[in-house]
């Protein structure tokens, strides 16, 4: 509502403007004063008007000035093209105005030539004439009136105006005789167009007495009219005051009158002059300053109308610039504005579809490298992308078969690289060293010392036409043979399942059958004999199926289904399960709060067991076994100590593969199987020789998060 | 300034009083120099004579100048036609006790005299309303029986 009266009260000022302007030159113009009243209301509403465009203008200005300070979009423009149409009005306006000025006032000045005057005056004092010789013969008349009654010898001044009335009928007057009080005694007329007018007052009397006879001219009811006053003493003695009123003559009454208003109308026109030139120029002051404040108005709406959807078109390009793609501005126009709004929206929704794209293949780039890295963190083989000198990617299995972190590989020099661990110096001084010289693929099988001592397999695949890039992935060959000999345990499992354990029990029941045959048969001491006999083949037969059952196990494949899971919960009750049957005294330490570990229940259980077992039958029945759980890198860390004669000089990694054991009984699967398992779960498993003695197996699992 | 309390020329309405049904008006009015020249060049003058009492009321004395018959008019309320003067001096005398009709008449009240600006011819009318030269006005003056 307040800006709606804001926008239209400069329009309704304007308008007031012309209208007073307009008004008061017409009224200029004629004579009559037909809005006199009104005169100090107009200029009110002049000096109003001419506020409320003042006040509009600079609202104007000051929004203009504001916008430019804030340096909005258009705001510069606006104010250039504002201030060029200002100059451009301006000149002109000023220039029409000074012109008109000269003119009005040479104009207002050429209506009193001197000739002019010269013949308003001539004819002025030609009409004076004629109308004083009217007078002096109104005059005249009355006299001789006067005279006559004078001489009446029945000083009846009644019978006399009658008498002259009758005498001359053509006569067209108006006579009255006045008593010493200036009451009506004698009235006579032959025209209506004149009525009795109020009868003399003092000084009137004073100066027909004076002089003896007065004549004057005077309008009445709208026509000119001469008046003659006369006195008469009759021979009564009483002295009468005679009126004569006659109007002018027919052919000069319409002459003289249009001749009076003539002078009368130039003589005020002569005093008027200043004060015309002053009206016209106030006049045209009006219109000269609501031709300046409209233009100016206007120049300042028409320019930010004009600049609107250059601001827009500004703004938007802005958010564009700022990424905001799709950004549509509205056509308001059919011009070439109109035509640049709409090629710009058609550009914004080009590039929001353009960006829509490029957003997707990113996605799609992404998820890609994401599944690359998830493939890559699986792998058991490291793999390193090298562009020239520097490490672009590696992935977790080659931080580890370089034994150092994986942030000192990727985005590194290959010279910051070599100085993460000494394997990482071999393998970076190979990769530099081959990938400046090879052709195509290479490979390169590298030697490691240590404990034990490694060797790694290095295959790599050149990239590109530059040979700058190349891909190497690095193998543990040493993992790799264990999994190749396990791999072959496997298969002599299976084939020990298949060939010997079917013919275990015909065996079986043959020699069963055959004592039962023989028993009773024989004397008693071959009797004896056959039971030992037969007892030992089935006693055998019933451990070789144990043997191959066991085999089976190991080389069966098996479906683990893994889960978080306590695993000191685990431990403790697999602990509590030796401690009941008696067979061993268990020292425990077990870590409290640990994370949980992701693994199939029974198959760690039997990890457990198996340990468990391992370190019972090498100390011995009843002696103590000493279990530590504690938060290891990543995971968590079981360590189960024995008190028995401790590992062998050599025993190193080869002794977790099967058919390999210190004991004299067992067939050397236990430690085989805790391995197995431990792989299964991505852990792994150490042993060593504890201080104090005996030996220390060390079981390593990784956290849930970790394994994940 | 003269719409309130006179014009700077000091014109006054010396006495006011009722006498049957007409008001009796001694007047001293000032005019400048300025409005005896408008007067000589056909200005036509009009005095607005404002009443006030039981019964407001304002009536107009016109003072006119014919340049034909070199004579001045005075018109005033309740007079069939105007009074003819040969002389301003005696046109401006006549104006010094007037005689107004009261219809009805008011047993008190208050009269004051100006110029009315208004009615001038219209290149007159602003420097009327701003020049003291173009003011004519008495202070109100009550009047009684």
């Amino acid at each position: 509502m307040r800006g709606r009266l804001l926008r239209w009260l400069p329009m309704v000022a304007v308008l007031a403007l012309l209208v007073a302007a307009l008004w008061i030159a017409a009224d200029a113009e004629s004579a009559e004063s037909r809005l006199g009243a009104a005169y100090g209301w107009l200029f009110g509403v002049c000096a109003a008007a001419v506020l409320v465009l003042v006040v509009a203008i600079a609202r104007e200005l000051w929004r203009l000035w504001r916008e430019r300070a804030e340096a909005r979009p258009g705001a510069r423009l606006n104010a250039r093209l504002a201030a060029l149409f200002g100059l451009i009005a301006l000149p002109p306006t000023l220039l029409v105005a000074g012109f008109a000025l000269r003119f009005l006032d040479a104009g207002v000045d050429s209506w009193f030539r001197v000739d002019l005057e010269a013949a308003h005056e001539a004819a002025r004092a030609l009409g004076e004439q004629v109308l004083v010789g009217e007078q002096r013969q109104a005059l005249a008349r009355v006299e001789a009136l006067a005279r006559a009654i004078a001489d009446d010898a029945d000083a009846d001044v009644q019978a006399q105006f009658d008498r002259l009335l009758e005498a001359d009928s053509a006569l067209a007057v108006h006579l009255a005789s006045y008593d010493g009080n200036g009451g009506v005694e004698a009235l006579a007329y032959s025209t209506t167009a004149i009525t009795l007018p109020g009868a003399p007052d003092e000084a009137l009397r004073l100066q027909i007495a004076e002089s003896g006879g007065v004549a004057q001219s005077l309008t009445m009811t709208g026509q000119l009219v001469v008046r003659a006053f006369a006195t008469a003493t009759d021979r009564l003695g009483r002295r009468h005051l005679l009126q004569w009123i006659q109007p002018l003559p027919a052919e000069l009454a319409p002459q003289l009158a249009e001749l009076e208003r003539s002078s009368i109308d130039y003589a005020q026109l002569r005093f008027q002059r200043g004060a015309l030139k002053t009206t016209f120029a106030l006049i045209l002051g009006l219109v000269t300053l609501l031709a300046l404040l409209a233009t100016l108005l206007a120049a300042l709406a028409a320019t930010r109308r004009l600049t609107r959807p250059i601001a827009r078109l500004a703004e938007a390009t802005a958010a564009i610039g700022e990424g905001r793609f799709g950004t549509r501005i509205e056509v308001q126009s059919r011009d070439e504005l109109g035509a640049l709004t709409a090629a710009f929206n058609r550009m914004s929704r080009d590039l929001s579809e353009l960006d829509a794209r490029e957003q997707a293949s990113r996605a799609e780039t992404e998820q890609a490298r994401a599944h690359l890295a998830a493939v890559l963190s699986r792998l058991s083989a490291g793999v390193v992308s090298v562009d020239g000198e520097r490490v672009t990617m590696a992935n977790a299995a080659a931080a580890q078969l370089l034994d150092c972190a994986l942030d000192a590989l990727i985005e590194q020099p290959l010279a910051a690289a070599s100085a993460a661990s000494p394997v990482a110096a071999q393998v970076m001084a190979t990769i530099r060293e081959r990938g400046q010289d090879a052709r195509g693929e290479w490979r390169e099988e590298l030697a490691l010392p240590g404990d034990p001592p490694r060797a790694l397999l290095l295959r790599a695949v050149r990239l590109g036409g530059d040979g700058a890039r190349q891909v190497v992935i690095i193998d543990d060959m040493s993992v790799i043979a264990q999994a190749q000999r396990e791999a072959a345990w496997s298969e002599v499992a299976r084939r020990l399942a298949h060939e010997i354990k079917n013919p275990l029990t015909p065996i079986q029941l043959a020699a069963e059958r055959m004592r039962h045959r023989f028993q009773g048969k024989l004397d008693p001491g071959d009797t004896q004999v056959l039971e030992r006999a037969t007892q030992t083949i089935v006693a055998q037969v019933e451990a070789l199926k144990g043997l191959v059952n066991a085999f089976g196990d190991y080389a069966r494949p098996v479906r683990i289904e893994l889960r978080p899971l306590a695993f000191a919960a685990l431990v403790g009750e697999v602990l509590d399960l030796y401690e009941s049957s008696g067979q061993c005294r268990i020292e425990r330490d077990l870590a409290a709060a640990l994370p949980p570990v992701r693994g199939d229940r029974e198959r760690l259980r039997q990890l457990l067991i198996n340990l468990l077992t391992n370190a019972v039958e090498a100390g011995g029945h009843g002696v103590a076994v000493e279990v530590k759980l504690v938060a290891g890198e990543g995971g968590v860390e079981l360590g189960v100590r024995d008190h028995g004669p401790g590992l062998p000089a050599e025993f190193d990694g080869r002794w977790f593969e099967p058919y390999m054991s210190t004991k004299p009984k067992g067939g050397g699967l236990g430690l085989a199987m805790v391995q197995k398992i431990a792989e299964e779960h991505g852990g792994r498993i150490r042993a060593g020789n504890a201080e104090g003695g005996g030996a220390r197996f060390v079981l390593w699992l990784p956290s849930a998060g970790a394994a994940a | 300034m003269a719409a309130c309390g006179g014009d700077p020329h000091g014109s006054t309405v010396r006495s006011a009083r009722v006498e049957g049904d007409a008001l009796r008006l001694d007047l001293d009015l000032h005019f400048s120099d300025t409005l005896l020249q408008a007067l000589d060049h056909g200005i036509p003058l009009q005095l607005e004579v404002q009443l006030a009492g039981a019964v407001a009321n304002v009536q107009y004395i016109d003072l006119r100048y014919r340049p034909l018959s070199r004579q001045y008019e005075l018109s005033l309320p309740g007079e069939t036609g105007a009074r003819v003067f040969g002389s301003r001096a005696r046109l401006l005398a006549a104006l010094d006790r007037i005689v107004l009709p009261m219809t009805p008449a008011a047993a008190a009240g208050a009269v004051r005299v100006q110029l009315r600006s208004s009615a001038l011819p219209a290149p007159l009318r602003l420097p009327a309303l701003v020049e003291r030269e173009w003011q004519l006005a008495t202070p109100a003056r009550p009047w009684g029986r």
